[in-house]
């Protein structure tokens, strides 16, 4: 299946027009539900749009931002490190569409012509906020922000790591790491939300609240599941 | 230090166990089924009833919605327009070297550039009280087969077959349905747009009896009412010149 999945994206980046039929076919599906999570996650924010243009618009997206800039995005899946495709192109679509979502930008990955590692180095030093976070809406968005900064490697640590708890040791055998720059990532990404968590808790204060007490803005309503 | 670390380990546990949760309600989530074309035909008939009782089913129902054919073929197209310049400008690199490379530059560019007998690709779209999009009936997503039709006596269907480019030059379109295994003419003429589009919209009363619905589309020259049927009648999809579009038809549920 690996093989296949190489070859697939191999041709579809070389301009193959039936690989990439084969590939828009067999990834719509994967990003049209990404897409959507990530919609009805803001379904107050999309009272009055027409969400299933936007569903449409943003599957586009996602397939724009892998081929962007010579498939910069979609070269960067490594299935010797253990994640499908699919689940590479998932993380891809979470990642753009909070992205867009948050910042109204049709394209952002357009726009960060450098290498996506810098943008988890580049993270404001925080030394004094701690995080701020309580609400599940907050989480939520937490997470989003997250994603949106991550280079698709991080969103991979992150998935392996956090989301489906593999060992330490075996997440960095996989991605061709040591545990100390494992460590090293972490403390970058841990950086990163700490600037987050004191942004959101700002604006989470600002918010009204609802009858239970939590703040009630306009993105994100709990999941839809 | 320690205990920064240890926090900043404890929040990205708390976030993954956040994105874990969404995959799990994901995953068991009929309407992401639904997308992922898991879905049986029974049960994506069940949430269309759903659909038309609850408004809420209703949006979870349009956003979920797979994308169909038209719209892959759209971004299909999108993409291969953003990766053709990078081959479009091997041959003018060439020309500069030498007159033979001149010549061989300009047989490939000839042979790239529009022609008049290739037919750009066709993907179909369909609607209508009498109309399924997506797979239905199968439990795995089958691309290439996205199109059902619903022999509803009392509904009506729209199928429209439109081109991966703009204009796409002169072309005829033939339909037929299959009868016990026979394609058979079907009797009236098919609307041609002028940017090549292709439209059948048609009681569905004449697919009654019928088990799949084919559009044979093609240069004229490939498509006389003769070689139109030995196509349709055929098991391939396209050739030089020419296509076949194939929607399945089945009964309504009762």
């Amino acid at each position: 299946v690996a093989e296949l999945a190489i070859a697939l994206v191999r041709d579809a980046l070389a301009g193959d027009r039936r690989a990439l039929a084969a590939f828009v076919g067999e990834m719509t599906p994967v990003i049209q539900v990404r897409v959507v999570r990530a919609l009805l996650r803001r379904r107050a924010s999309a009272d009055g749009r027409d969400i299933r243009q936007e569903v449409e618009d943003l599957t586009q997206d996602v397939f724009g931002a892998l081929f962007a800039h010579g498939g910069r995005a979609l070269r960067a899946w490594d299935p010797d490190r253990g994640l499908s495709l699919a689940n590479f192109v998932g993380l891809i679509a979470d990642r753009h569409a909070a992205s867009t979502l948050r910042s109204g930008r049709k394209n952002p990955w357009r726009d960060r012509p450098q290498e996506l590692d810098e943008i988890e180095s580049a993270a404001p030093p925080v030394t004094s906020a701690e995080p701020q976070i309580a609400s599940r809406r907050a989480l939520e968005r937490l997470l989003d922000r997250m994603r949106e900064a991550l280079s698709p490697r991080g969103l991979e640590l992150f998935q392996r790591l956090y989301v489906e708890q593999e060992p330490i040791d075996e997440v960095a055998g996989a991605m061709g790491m040591t545990r100390e720059a494992i460590y090293a990532w972490r403390n970058r990404v841990g950086k990163l939300l700490r600037s987050f968590s004191l942004e959101i808790a700002e604006e989470e204060d600002k918010a009204p609240l609802d009858q239970a007490g939590r703040s009630r803005k306009p993105e994100g309503t709990p999941t839809d599941g | 230090m320690a205990d920064r670390e240890h926090d900043d380990d404890a929040l990205l546990r708390t976030l993954g166990a956040v994105a874990a949760e969404h995959e799990r309600a994901g995953h068991a989530s009929p309407w992401e089924a639904l997308t992922r074309g898991e879905l049986s035909a029974e049960e994506a008939a069940r949430l269309e009833r759903l659909a038309t009782e609850d408004p809420e089913a209703a949006r979870l129902l349009d956003v979920h919605r797979p994308l169909g054919e038209v719209g892959r073929a759209r971004i299909t197209s999108e993409l291969a327009a953003k990766l053709a310049p990078r081959r479009a400008w091997a041959p003018r690199a060439f020309v500069a070297a030498s007159a033979l490379a001149m010549a061989a530059a300009l047989v490939l560019m000839v042979t790239r550039g529009p022609s008049s007998h290739a037919l750009p690709e066709y993907a179909l779209d369909v609607s209508g009280t009498s109309a399924l999009r997506g797979p239905a009936g199968e439990t795995e997503r089958a691309p290439g087969a996205p199109c059902v039709l619903v022999a509803d006596a009392r509904a009506s269907f729209e199928v429209v077959a439109r081109p991966g480019e703009a204009e796409p030059g002169a072309i005829v379109a033939r339909a037929f349905v299959v009868r016990h295994g026979e394609p058979v003419p079907w009797p009236r003429g098919l609307e041609v747009s002028p940017k090549g589009s292709v439209r059948m919209l048609e009681p569905a009363s004449a697919l009654v009896g019928a088990t799949e619905l084919a559009i044979v589309i093609g240069r004229p020259e490939h498509l006389d009412p003769a070689e139109a049927l030995t196509k349709a009648r055929g098991d391939v999809g396209s050739g030089p010149g020419w296509q076949v579009l194939r929607c399945a038809i089945r009964e309504p549920a009762e």
